[in-house]
């Protein structure tokens, strides 16, 4: 169970306070705030009752601030550590599968669009060999096709023509 | 009775033979996809969305009521048969409804599970019915400073209920609300946040959002992790043993009581009920010490409980078009693809759509009995494919539904960008769920604030001087002030430990 404030084992209390979760999720608070109130500085406030569309942004952005800064000054007292290890592989792999499908969809149809995506995200998980991606891609395609075009004639485009 | 008349006019849309078609093949699909290891509710509905577009609204929504009680259910049989909860509200389930799997009574789990769930979907039906009517009339009352300050206790009370940090809670649902406000201000015609792209003027596309948070995030933090070959435990006779069943009667009748009314409270839905429903069964029972060990009370209760508040968490939506939980964030989004606008003025406006729609909860729950214990050796096998193949027809499935909400490429981008903060986010201690609700919300309160500023003339004293808003945020305060105060931020950790 996570929560503020809860008592901490001793020995890690105010230790090591680069790993606290309450810093990094503060600091991330603080650029998003920042970022949002910078960019929305010339919307406009409106007048009198008619608020513009700068109004609520800026409420909101100076409420994370606060947040952002709240949750950075009580880093120190916090024991919850951040979880740094990040599945770079997994991580890029899927990623990269789905700009794929993006990108080659207008342009290759989707039924290589999927098989394409497949090849490039299957090395995610290990055991999946070129082959295999290759085969279980056009089974994957056929099946899209048939649910998705043929049954439920959903507009998307098939072929590259 | 006019109750049962309006429900028999329901039950008169919804049961032409093309609909239960439609809430059969949801049904099935959900449970198919929920019983798959790693997809939530809301990324299973986000990923099947694109299969009730081409419907008319009436098909589309029976649809996605099966889909909604397939996807909860199919969590519930993973639970009990390899202990892997498919979704959050099942991680209770696993507790005694696999330790009576291991004892080899896995079938009466399955079946008290299913037949639990239905009579607490039954139940819950018709509490949505009767209480549908008063709640639209109270709601009518409402003007704008009133929905403004019920949507700012909705998100409050969804943050304070829910496990987690509070503050990163609170946080989560400002850049929620901030991402909500992205595209074209409707009244000042000011683009904002759109970093001069012309696919985001009309907003970031709500389904690719949630499908990236809660779809693509599960997905890359499942590959980081091994599987070991899951351990799928035998499924023998699906009958009960009179006792079983005498045991789980009154716990299913506690479950859907608590279940009910927990699943109308804003952050509440079927995981509060599930916890709430398990902890007074042991706190009750006469043998607490069997619970953990296989006690039957401790699956009837909270598989009752969950579906019960699975049901009524709709109250809110329906009536006053305020979500509670992500699950409706995104039922809210799902019908307003199909042109329906929850609130009070569905019931009034389109009756023929709001009852047919209560009516096609019932048959939702239905079909799960009837499709579930017969199929349960299908599931059993769908369990055993492996996860480096099943990923990726999730992604596959997520890139076209992502797609096709507005037929935009752009859209399956932002479903990957989104991925990238869905898995990156727990990282630092923030849960996804209280942003989406942030999305969704956002511009339904700058509209209501708004307006309100208008009556007012830009004085925020209007909150305050509307006894029913001045109510809201007092509560609101009061929860926000409940949470921060050690003595009951103590009793709130221990509630959730248990």
């Amino acid at each position: 169970m996570t929560s503020e404030g809860a008592r901490p084992p001793p020995a890690e209390a105010g230790r090591g306070w680069l790993t606290k979760t309450d810093l990094w999720a503060g600091v991330a608070t603080l650029v998003f705030a920042a970022s949002a109130l910078y960019i929305s500085a010339d919307y406009g406030l409106g007048r009198g009752g008619r608020i513009g569309p700068g109004y609520v942004p800026l409420v909101i952005g100076v409420l994370l601030f606060g947040l952002g800064f709240l949750l950075v000054a009580r880093t120190g007292r916090s024991y919850e550590t951040v979880d740094s290890d990040i599945a770079w592989r997994p991580l890029l792999l899927v990623v990269g599968g789905i700009l794929t499908f993006a990108l080659l969809l207008s342009r290759a149809g989707l039924l290589v669009a999927i098989i394409a995506t497949v090849v490039v995200a299957g090395p995610a998980a290990y055991g999946n060999t070129l082959l295999s991606l290759v085969i279980s891609g056009a089974l994957l395609s056929a099946f899209s096709w048939t649910l998705f075009v043929y049954f439920l004639k959903i507009a998307i485009p098939v072929w590259w023509y | 009775m006019e109750l049962f008349g309006q429900l028999a006019f329901g039950f008169e849309q919804a049961l032409t033979p093309q609909n239960i078609l439609f809430c059969f093949i949801g049904a099935l699909i959900g449970t198919l996809v929920g019983v798959l290891p790693g997809l939530g509710p809301v990324a299973t509905i986000a990923m099947l969305l694109p299969i009730t577009f081409t419907l008319p609204p009436v098909a589309a929504l029976i649809m996605l009521a099966g889909l909604y009680y397939g996807a909860q259910y199919g969590g519930s049989t993973t639970a009990i048969l390899v202990n892997i909860p498919g979704e959050s509200s099942s991680v209770v389930t696993c507790l005694d409804g696999h330790a009576m799997a291991r004892k080899g009574r896995a079938g009466a789990a399955l079946a008290i599970a299913a037949l639990g769930s239905f009579f607490a979907g039954t139940v819950a039906t018709f509490i949505i019915a009767i209480f549908s009517a008063p709640m639209v009339w109270i709601a009518s009352t409402f003007q704008s400073p009133d929905y403004f300050g019920l949507m700012i206790f909705g998100l409050i009370a969804a943050v304070v209920l829910a496990q987690g940090s509070v503050v990163r809670s609170i946080v989560m649902v400002l850049v929620g609300l901030i991402l909500g406000l992205v595209g074209t201000d409707i009244t000042t015609g000011q683009s904002r946040f759109t970093f001069g792209i012309p696919q985001l003027s009309e907003g970031i596309s709500f389904v690719a959002l949630a499908m990236g948070l809660f779809g693509v995030g599960e997905v890359i933090s499942n590959l980081a992790r091994t599987f070991g070959k899951p351990e799928v435990q035998p499924v023998s006779s699906l009958w009960p043993s009179r006792e079983e069943a005498r045991r789980a009667a009154p716990a299913v009748l506690r479950g859907t009581a608590i279940g009910s009314i927990l699943g109308v409270l804003p952050g509440g839905g079927a995981l509060i009920a599930a916890f709430g429903a398990y902890v007074i069964e042991k706190k009750w029972s006469k043998r607490p010490q069997e619970f953990g060990n296989g006690a039957v009370e401790g699956v009837a209760a909270p598989e009752a409980a969950n579906n019960a508040g699975a049901q009524t968490s709709f109250i809110p939506l329906l009536t006053l078009g305020l979500p509670s939980n992500a699950v409706m964030a995104l039922m809210l989004a799902a019908m307003t693809i199909h042109g329906i606008v929850p609130g009070p003025k569905l019931m009034v406006e389109r009756p023929d759509l709001f009852w047919a729609m209560i009516a096609s909860m019932w048959i939702g729950n239905l079909m799960l009995v009837i499709i579930n214990l017969p199929l349960i050796r299908i599931w059993v096998m769908l369990l055993k494919v492996p996860y480096r193949w099943l990923y990726l027809a999730i992604l596959v499935f997520c890139c076209i539904g992502a797609y096709s909400v507005q037929n935009s490429t752009f859209d399956v981008m932002v479903m990957a960008f989104f991925g990238v903060v869905g898995y990156l986010l727990p990282k630092i201690g923030c849960e996804p769920a209280p942003l989406i609700l942030g999305v969704i919300l956002a511009p339904h309160i700058e509209e209501n604030f708004r307006r309100s500023l208008v009556v007012s003339r830009g004085s925020w004293w209007v909150f305050i001087e509307r006894p029913i808003s001045a109510g809201f945020l007092l509560v609101s305060l009061l929860f926000l002030l409940a949470v921060l105060l050690p003595a009951i931020r103590r009793g709130r950790e221990e509630a959730f430990r248990e």
